[in-house]
């Protein structure tokens, strides 16, 4: 009985892996289909520019989120290195895009895909750091924007900072918008991987 | 005594592991959907094209209505050929000039230049056989132009490619529901907006072939009449 009442702290540090090991493998299991596309923002810290006519509140709301419910800061700034900009590229059948730039004379890390090209391996599949990235609104859909733009301020920066599209039935902003039911709140999804990163 | 303390110790460690499992049940069903959605079956197939872009998509029709919605017209036309390829441009809204403006601003942060073609657009001519909706611009037997991101290439997409969406061939007839650019020049309002309407059922033009979801109607001639029908129905109201 001696000997074994000096085993209690192994017995309960053992019952108590045992409980975490139970959390982890389920939760594993549940992103067990989770694409991480290994891209990421070079820092923690994120400089969000917004020049557009429309969405400052909206894009106010993102920058909150992001600072408040993540482990990343992000501020606002005439000189920021996350842009926000309107333009029209007509009917392109996308609303919005972000295009993040890698440092000095590296080129561009290109996240748009297209018929006929890929651009995403050269976004997704290796470990650049992109110093400053542009999220493209694309007036011409000025209708679907309006209705969707609580989740496309929060997406693309998701995608700048190096979030992947998730699937249809995930409970995430990266949800691609043509899912429909988009989410409008960093979910628990989303936050695990940023703090998981930055 | 011993065997109970060892009893006790493994019933409170399968207590414990089982707290864990729906902790982590509990923490897993926040990133796991619950809801119930009854395209989810079509839009997971769909997830093939979405994968790892960024782009925000228009989400693909849900009823013959929405369809409409989201056309400003429709025509069955055929692919005569390619008027143009170049780089993805913007408008400038003052006079609808294209404008390498974003290009130009990569070049400033870089020192480096997208290469010509990158990212890519191709003009198509499309002679127009049918004309289901009109917006006053387009007759029988003329061309539209048809920009499509993407570069012409018959080459079939690569196994595993995430983007399996093709552009058109040449003598390709397919049923469009557009919308028009401010140059003039027609875009697909999703990528889904162009119908293969040659077989015995009507899809969507990807490389899957995909089954329309959003009407009973899929035999091409019953689709078409369904579309007229409902142009008509709204021109009348």
């Amino acid at each position: 009985m001696v000997r074994l009442t000096h085993r209690v702290p192994l017995v309960v540090f053992s019952m108590v892996v045992l409980a975490l090991l139970g959390t982890l493998v389920t939760v594993q299991i549940a992103f067990a289909h989770e694409y991480d596309p290994k891209f990421r923002w070079y820092s923690s810290r994120v400089t969000v520019k917004d020049t557009t006519k429309s969405y400052s509140t909206e894009i106010d709301t993102a920058v909150f989120e992001y600072n408040n419910y993540t482990d990343m800061t992000w501020s606002e700034s005439s000189s920021g290195n996350m842009v926000f900009k309107e333009m029209n590229f007509g009917r392109t059948g996308w609303i919005a895009g972000a295009v993040s730039v890698r440092p000095v004379n590296q080129g561009t890390v290109g996240c748009m895909a297209y018929p006929g090209l890929t651009i995403t391996g050269e976004c997704n599949d290796h470990d650049a750091k992109a110093r400053r990235a542009t999220i493209y609104l694309n007036t011409n859909y000025k209708t679907e924007l309006d209705l969707e733009i609580d989740n496309v301020v929060l997406h693309e920066p998701g995608h700048a900072i190096g979030m992947a599209h998730t699937e249809c039935t995930d409970v995430s902003v990266m949800k691609p918008g043509s899912c429909g039911n988009s989410y409008i709140i960093l979910k628990p999804h989303d936050k695990l991987h940023i703090n998981s990163w930055y | 005594m011993t065997y109970r303390w060892f009893l006790s110790v493994q019933r409170m460690a399968l207590t414990l592991l089982a707290i864990g499992v729906v902790v982590g049940g509990v923490l897993a069903q926040g990133c796991v959907g619950d809801e119930e959605d009854p395209l989810a079956t079509f839009q997971s197939n769909m997830m093939i094209y979405e994968r790892n872009t960024a782009g925000s998509w228009i989400p693909a029709p849900s009823t013959l209505e929405d369809l409409l919605d989201k056309s400003e017209v429709i025509v069955i036309g055929k692919v005569t050929s390619i008027q143009a390829t170049g780089n993805l441009k913007s408008y400038n809204e003052a006079d609808n000039v294209r404008l390498e403006q974003w290009l130009d601003e990569v070049e400033e942060d870089t020192g480096t230049r997208p290469p010509a073609g990158y990212p890519p657009y191709t003009d198509f001519l499309v002679e127009v056989e049918k004309i289901i909706m009109n917006n006053g611009r387009l007759s029988v037997g003329e061309p539209l132009v048809l920009r499509m991101l993407g570069k012409a290439d018959s080459t079939p997409p690569a196994e595993g490619n995430p983007v399996r969406l093709r552009l058109l061939n040449d003598g390709e007839t397919r049923l469009f529901t557009l919308g028009r650019n401010p140059d003039g020049t027609y875009g697909l309002y999703g990528w889904w907006s162009h119908f293969v309407i040659d077989g015995n059922k009507v899809t969507f033009s990807d490389d899957l072939r995909t089954p329309i979801h959003f009407t009973d109607k899929v035999a091409p001639a019953d689709f078409v009449k369904a579309l007229e029908d409902a142009v008509a129905a709204r021109s009348e109201s």
